[in-house]
């Protein structure tokens, strides 16, 4: 069907294909010019996509297959291509990478979904007090690096120096020598699953929620306890989402490199995103074995996340996922509403509270001494040195702008980008726009280690000048923190009714006047929720960085780990708490832009 | 004035919710689209409207083809000049309702003061001049209703259409709503496409119904024709409350155009109103509720009367709803409120022999002739309207 312009019936023959005027330029062609904007915007996106995001992953499977290193002269050639590397790395270590990576994913799932679900039933469906302090600690958490909150628990937890161990040894008689040891698989489990309870937390919070309480009501009404309701009505119906969050947590078990870098290394348990680490960054370095573990890690991950679409697609079978705010019944647990508080204070204090406390302490202790113990000497030598020194240091500076910038660039683009593929695939009905989706949405499959990779090796052998600039990082920002925002903006876009917009174009106002004028300012909650989303990550992101960042162009995260691997802890415990500062400050504030703009409804 | 010709629309999967649909819109008149959910009447209004593309016939509004499957015609809605009123409003909350009714203005290069002008007089016909400064979201359902009417209104669109406009709002306000509409659609003289499921809605406001059903527009002709002599059993039974009687051995009755025969309860006579159609051997016979006549004494008159039983009887402050059986065959009846019936009562009932109807059972599509040959005693339009172009 060809969309004409202006149609009086004199002017519909020209659109009849075979009544055209003779005319020196093609058919095609004029119907491509005449298109519709939408189509052209359509092909501008998919093409920036397909780049940003097919185009390292082919990069990175071709180098894994291929006995040249990216960069060298014959890597294009279709003949050095081999399964060399993977028999090298079955042979190899890959089955006890595979294996450690196995354990620890799986332990960490189970460790942070029971307690991240503990504390998501205790604030949504509970009387416990303090709710509040508990949500708010949850996303306090969010907002610490990685790299802080491992460093702290080895503070806390290695065998030596450890100030639980130490607190044991000497408080509690009959404890001799250290009782927990974080230089262990255990260990690892533990720490990490600190770092993802806000996660799960999140995500089952999200789905206690959004479950209609009269579902529930109904199940008491027909004569069924408390206990046979949770279990045949709430567990069923919150299933699947909480499905879905399992595989998000697994995922991020597979793909998260601070406490497999700080702690695995140091203990000798190498999981998959180490041995693409050690093998890109190391000496002497194996591009090839490091494209095996890469394309591994990624075709499980996305395994993981076909399942996940599957889950969250059954999803709407449920009568769960309601646009209405509902609120559920809370269980009144008594007297036990003390204990559900007590064990959840202690599992904030595990996971936000001991470490900032560390960090405080080890940040104002002297950059000699940074693991003085809790003394009356050791309050005696505080000081802001340490501060002092991080501002007066132009890498730790130049880091904190450069991601600044990064950060807000990333941010920025990516929501416009993704509004644009959100109303495309959620509001028009352009062939192809499933496609677009997926694109959009794919990039949540592929490690941050592997995308990092992928990016080094693509920008290595292509004549494309952005290695070495902050260019690249803001090309591999925008790849990595797209998918997120994806869902976010698609999820808003949904909400908007579809009459809003016809209603629009129904004046007679273009599309772009509809989508400028309509769509923009409704989607801006989602735009705004989206934009933090982007600064607070891409601020101290490490994992992708790590591989393209060069000197001269260091990030927060980077810096962050050499601080670590050069041994300035007292720097790197100042340096993380001045980024938390910021990430905090900045999220804040575009909350409250966010309110004071967004809709009130 | 809309014109539409063998209209399709077919999802994919193959369901066809418009199934080759004729009808016309005459300049200045309001025409209701009437069906139950599913009939395919939103569908061929989005159709109208731009918001659907279909998939056959011909779209024409005024003068010019909107859409022709066959020269692949298809102007985009904001090229089609028409003024629609959403059933959800689609007032846009971020803005005021100032900024919502200028909104069509803005497309054209019109200047501030016209714009403010026009706005303003488009307010004032609805009557919320006083509310322009106002936030979208601050308003109450019918004061939003009123804005969208204003907004479709403002820019003097060709033709105005209306998607179940009321269907939000609460019984009272529907009723003072619908009238307004009506008041401001004829003061303005603007050509008019309303779609509802709701039939009293559809007799109050329109100058000619189309009644839907599966795709296809299986009556159409005055709110007074379709309620009194529906042309087919499925329109009977949507429109207004009916008894439907099956009647046997069907004969000619002495005059013409009337029938006679054998009912459960008993003889009966009734009107031939469907003309058109041979007499069969059977018949369904439509009796209006509000059409029988109940008493305790028997009747003068010898037709149509019967002997019968009160099975229930619903007290609805106006009347009573009764159900009455009558020689094996239930009927719902109103009895009035000094009847005093109640159940196990003994009544007669009577039924005027020119209130009972011969319906079609069938619910085929409208074709040329017949509706339009029972239209022309009584179509208050003055535009015959245009009915089974098929060549």
């Amino acid at each position: 069907m060809t969309i004409v312009e202006n149609a009086p019936p004199a002017q519909t023959e020209e659109a009849t294909p075979s009544a055209g005027r003779p005319s020196r330029v093609p058919r095609f062609v004029r119907r491509i010019v005449k298109a519709d904007p939408k189509y052209w915007i359509f092909a501008v996106v998919t093409a920036v996509l397909v780049y940003e995001i097919l185009v390292p992953l082919v990069m990175m499977v071709w180098s894994s297959l291929n006995e040249k290193r990216p960069g060298n002269p014959e890597f294009f050639d279709s003949e050095s291509l081999t399964f060399g590397n993977y028999s090298r790395a079955v042979t190899g270590t890959a089955g006890e990478a595979a294996l450690n990576t196995a354990i620890f994913a799986i332990g960490v799932t189970v460790v942070s979904f029971l307690l991240g679900g503990f504390l998501a039933w205790v604030v949504e469906r509970t009387n416990t007090p303090l709710r509040k302090l508990l949500t708010a600690l949850c996303l306090l958490r969010l907002f610490i690096p990685g790299v802080m909150t491992t460093f702290a628990w080895i503070l806390l937890g290695s065998p030596e120096i450890g100030l639980v161990n130490k607190f044991f040894d000497s408080v509690i008689p009959g404890v001799d020598g250290p009782i927990f040891n974080v230089y262990t698989m255990w260990g690892m489990i533990w720490v990490e699953s600190l770092d993802v309870i806000p996660l799960a937390f999140l995500l089952m919070s999200a789905a206690l929620r959004s479950t209609d309480p009269s579902l529930e009501e109904a199940s008491l009404m027909a004569g069924k306890g408390r206990l046979i309701t949770t279990f045949r009505i709430t567990f069923p119906l919150i299933l699947p989402a909480m499905l879905a969050a399992v595989i998000l947590i697994l995922i991020r078990g597979f793909e998260t490199f601070e406490v497999p870098a700080l702690i695995g290394m140091q203990a000798g348990i190498f999981t998959f995103v180490i041995e693409i680490y050690l093998n890109t960054n190391g000496v002497p370095s194996d591009t090839g074995l490091a494209g095996v573990y890469a394309v591994a890690v990624l075709a499980v991950c996305a395994c993981l996340i076909w399942f996940y679409n599957r889950m969250t697609r059954n999803a709407d079978s449920f009568a769960t996922i309601g646009g209405k705010a509902f609120r559920p019944k809370r269980a009144n647990l008594g007297r036990g509403r003390w204990v559900t508080l007590a064990i959840s204070l202690v599992i904030m204090l595990a996971s936000v509270g001991l470490p900032l406390l560390v960090m405080i302490w080890s940040s104002l202790s002297p950059a000699y001494k940074p693991m003085q113990p809790f003394t009356a000497e050791g309050f005696s030598n505080l000081s802001l040195d340490n501060y002092r020194l991080v501002l007066d240091n132009p890498t730790t500076v130049r880091a904190f702008m450069n991601s600044a910038v990064l950060a807000a660039a990333a941010a920025v683009l990516i929501v416009f980008l993704i509004s644009i593929v959100a109303w495309i695939t959620v509001k028009t009905k352009i062939r192809g726009r499933k496609l677009l989706d997926h694109l959009a949405f794919a990039p949540i499959a592929i490690p941050a280690v592997t995308m990092g990779v992928a990016f080094l090796w693509f920008y290595l052998s292509v004549p494309i000048p952005v290695y070495g600039t902050l260019w690249i990082l803001l090309l591999l920002y925008i790849a990595r923190f797209t998918p997120v925002v994806m869902r976010l903006l698609s999820a808003s876009m949904t909400q908007i009714d579809d009459e809003l917009m016809e209603a629009s174009v129904i004046t007679g106002a273009s599309w772009w006047r509809s989508f400028r004028t309509v769509a923009l300012p409704l989607l801006r909650p989602g735009m705004v929720a989206g934009g933090i989303f982007v600064v607070i990550h891409a601020f101290r992101e490490l994992s992708a960085s790590l591989f393209v960042q060069t000197g001269g162009n260091e990030v927060v995260g980077v810096t962050m780990w050499s601080l670590w691997a050069d041994g300035s802890y007292a720097l790197l415990t100042a340096f993380g708490i001045m980024v938390l500062i910021v990430i905090t400050v900045l999220s804040l504030a575009a909350n409250l832009i966010g309110s004071r703009f967004g809709i009130r409804e | 004035m809309i014109r539409v010709r063998g209209l399709v629309k077919e999802f994919p999967g193959g369901v066809r919710a418009v199934d080759g649909v004729d009808f016309e819109v005459p300049k200045g008149s309001l025409v209701t689209l009437l069906g139950p959910s599913g009939c395919g009447k939103t569908t061929s209004l989005r159709c109208i409207a731009g918001l659907e593309d279909p998939t056959g016939g011909t779209i024409e509004i005024g003068d010019r083809v909107v859409f022709d499957a066959a020269k692949k015609v298809l102007l985009p809605p904001n090229k089609r000049r028409i003024g629609m009123v959403f059933q959800s409003y689609a007032i846009w909350p971020h803005m005021t309702v100032f900024d919502n009714v200028a909104y069509p203005l803005r497309n054209t290069k019109t200047n501030k003061a016209e714009i403010k002008d026009r706005v303003m007089a488009s307010l004032e016909l609805v009557g919320l001049a006083a509310l322009a400064p106002r936030r979208a979201p601050n308003l109450s359902g019918g004061q939003q209703q009123r804005v969208a009417l204003a907004r479709a209104l403002v820019a003097e669109p060709e033709v105005l259409l209306l998607d179940e406009p009321l269907s939000n709002l609460d019984a009272k306000l529907r009723e003072s709503m619908r009238q307004e509409i009506r008041e401001i659609q004829q003061r303005l003289g603007i050509t008019t496409l309303y779609v509802t499921h709701d039939q009293v809605e559809a007799l109050a406001i329109s100058d000619i119904v189309a009644v839907m059903s599966g795709g296809n527009i299986v009556d159409f002709g005055s709110p007074q024709r379709i309620y009194e002599a529906p042309r087919t059993r499925f329109v009977a039974e949507f429109i207004g409350l009916a008894n439907v009687v099956p009647v046997s051995k069907v004969a000619a009755a002495p005059s013409d155009d009337m029938l006679r025969g054998v009912a459960p309860m008993g003889p009966m006579t009734f009107a031939n109103n469907d003309t058109g159609q041979a007499v069969a051997d059977e018949a369904s016979v439509l009796v209006r509720l509000e059409d029988i006549e109940l008493s305790r004494e028997r009747p003068a008159d010898q037709d149509n009367v019967w002997r019968g039983t009160v099975v229930s009887a619903l007290f609805l402050g106006t009347h009573f709803d009764c159900v009455i059986e009558v020689g094996g065959q239930r009927m719902r009846a109103h009895a009035q409120r000094a009847a005093k019936l109640k159940a196990g009562d003994e009544v007669w009932v009577r039924v005027p022999a020119g209130c009972a109807l011969r319906l079609r059972d069938d619910g085929a599509p409208v074709a040329a002739g017949s509706s339009a040959a029972a239209d022309a005693d009584d179509s208050a339009t003055a535009t015959t309207p245009l009915l089974g172009l098929a060549p």
